[in-house]
């Protein structure tokens, strides 16, 4: 226990010794880079890693481990860039007229992310706020649950919105997915949140002593 | 006005951080996500396998070759009254492994680890043994992007081998979709084999597609018909990309009186 507050103290001393420029330099990167890979993993199905073909949700892993420290509104901003940059990812079909006045398309209806993970980033920051649990992993992992199963209900209401047919499809598939999503997204969500916690708690402790 | 600059010096820098992260965003949209497609194409590099020899992959190539050859036999059947009738696909296809799924639940996708330095282009059609897979939507330098037909809210024209009626295809997120029929007494039956229609404009018509499962002529607003998809969706590893420019309507051979020419069997096509 004593080396890990050593090493943390060392660690935290040579960040102090960096130019306010570098640390602010480095953090951007660091959470620009820690965004694109969690947004570059989403395609990704390792066996063991999905369940019934469903991956975890990176994109929501990440805007929690960036809400959990935050104050809300941040929280909603982060959720919004994240589902903006989400949409880039699959929001791609061309749509062709064809015969009988019919339109021809791979995807007629693409709804945004950014709704859900703007409400699941503020429900997050807000919930943390008042600490109802003390420990972080454990809220965490429990808001990361809750959250997965609301940004999934969102999406599903977004392609009833706009397409009332699509009803006796959606709801059978958003049971499924968004079970199996809020399972592996709360399993996978500590190996995002911990050396992201670890790097933004050296850079919230040197900010405070300076 | 001191209160301002007070605010402005503590908060600036939070400002312009938000700005580059918008702007960083509104890059991403603007290419498609192309930056996050190609680094994952680039870490997924080391995983590609080698081009499997599996059993389900010979009897589905089997199956495919069969609705291929009763297609053909339909095809020459009508040949005489399609004047010009040309193959639109190339015989040289792009073998490419599948390197990705979606990145989110709702949409069937895969990510294939070919791209434009392979000559995949937006567009391209992708088989895979069994039949029509999907299209190429989004390309990168060593990836591309490809939208299933069994996406949620797809819609693609097909027609029916065997009696020619028409239809399109809806997408159910799995393996199998929904045909709804233009017409109100459609000639379908349970085994008929399903292709892309002359209609189509995402795909070159008579590409197999699928099977007609069960059939419901009760249905409203038009007669469906459920439709399993040939092509392994769920579990694809390698497909075949074919180049292909769709053609705009006015290409359609033209009948007579400057109609676009109706299908074989005379007809109409009702909405």
């Amino acid at each position: 226990m004593n080396t890990i507050a050593e090493l943390q103290r060392r660690w935290e001393a040579a960040i102090n010794r960096w130019p306010v420029w570098q640390r602010i330099l480095i953090n951007a990167v660091i959470v620009g880079l820690s965004a694109s890979l969690c947004l570059a993993l989403m395609p990704l199905r390792l066996p063991g890693m999905s369940l019934l073909g469903i991956g975890p949700n990176w994109a929501l892993i990440w805007v929690a481990a960036w809400s959990i420290c935050r104050v809300p509104w941040l929280g909603a901003l982060a959720g919004c860039f994240m589902g903006l940059a989400q949409d880039s990812l699959v929001t791609a079909s061309a749509i062709a007229p064809a015969a009988g006045n019919m339109e021809e398309a791979l995807a007629t209806i693409a709804p945004s992310h950014a709704f859900g993970l703007a409400i699941a980033g503020f429900l997050i920051a807000q919930f943390q706020r008042r600490r109802f649990i003390e420990d972080d992993v454990v809220a965490l992992v429990l808001l990361i649950f809750g959250t997965a199963i609301l940004t999934e209900t969102i999406t599903a209401l977004l392609y009833i919105f706009q397409d009332e047919t699509l009803g006796s499809v959606v709801w059978p598939h958003h049971q499924r997915l968004a079970l199996c999503s809020a399972i592996l997204s709360s399993l996978w969500g500590p190996a995002v949140y911990f050396p992201l916690k670890i790097w933004w708690q050296a850079i919230a402790n040197v900010e405070k002593s300076a | 006005m001191l209160s301002l600059r007070r605010w402005w010096l503590k908060n600036w820098l939070r400002i312009a951080l938000i700005g580059v992260s918008a702007g960083a965003v509104w890059g991403l949209r603007q290419t498609q996500g192309d930056v996050l497609t190609e680094m994952y194409g680039w870490v997924a590099r080391p995983f590609q396998g080698d081009a499997p020899n599996q059993t389900w992959e010979r009897d589905a190539r089997v199956l495919e070759l069969q609705q291929r050859l009763s297609e053909l036999e339909n095809q020459n059947r009508s040949l005489r009254s399609l004047i010009d009738y040309q193959s639109k696909l190339d015989d040289k296809g792009i073998a490419a492994p599948t390197i990705g799924r979606s990145a989110n639940g709702w949409w069937q996708q895969v990510v294939l680890g070919r791209g434009s330095n392979d000559g995949v282009a937006k567009g391209a059609i992708v088989m895979a043994p069994g039949g029509v897979v999907g299209r190429v939507e989004a390309v990168t330098a060593n990836t591309s992007r490809v939208l299933l037909l069994s996406n949620l809210s797809s819609r693609v024209g097909v027609t029916v081998g065997r009696s020619r009626f028409m239809g399109y295809l809806r997408g159910q997120n799995d393996n199998t979709a929904i045909m709804e029929f233009f017409e109100k007494l459609p000639d379908v039956r349970v085994g008929d084999t399903v292709y892309t229609s002359n209609y189509s404009q995402l795909f070159p018509a008579g590409l197999p597609v699928g099977v007609v499962e069960s059939v419901d002529t009760k249905s409203g607003p038009a007669p469906e018909a459920q439709v399993r998809i040939t092509a392994p969706l769920s579990t694809l590893e390698w497909t075949i990309i074919y180049p292909y420019t769709p053609e705009s309507l006015d290409n359609l051979p033209l009948t007579d009186d400057g109609e676009p020419a109706l299908s074989p069997d005379g007809g109409e096509i009702a909405e």
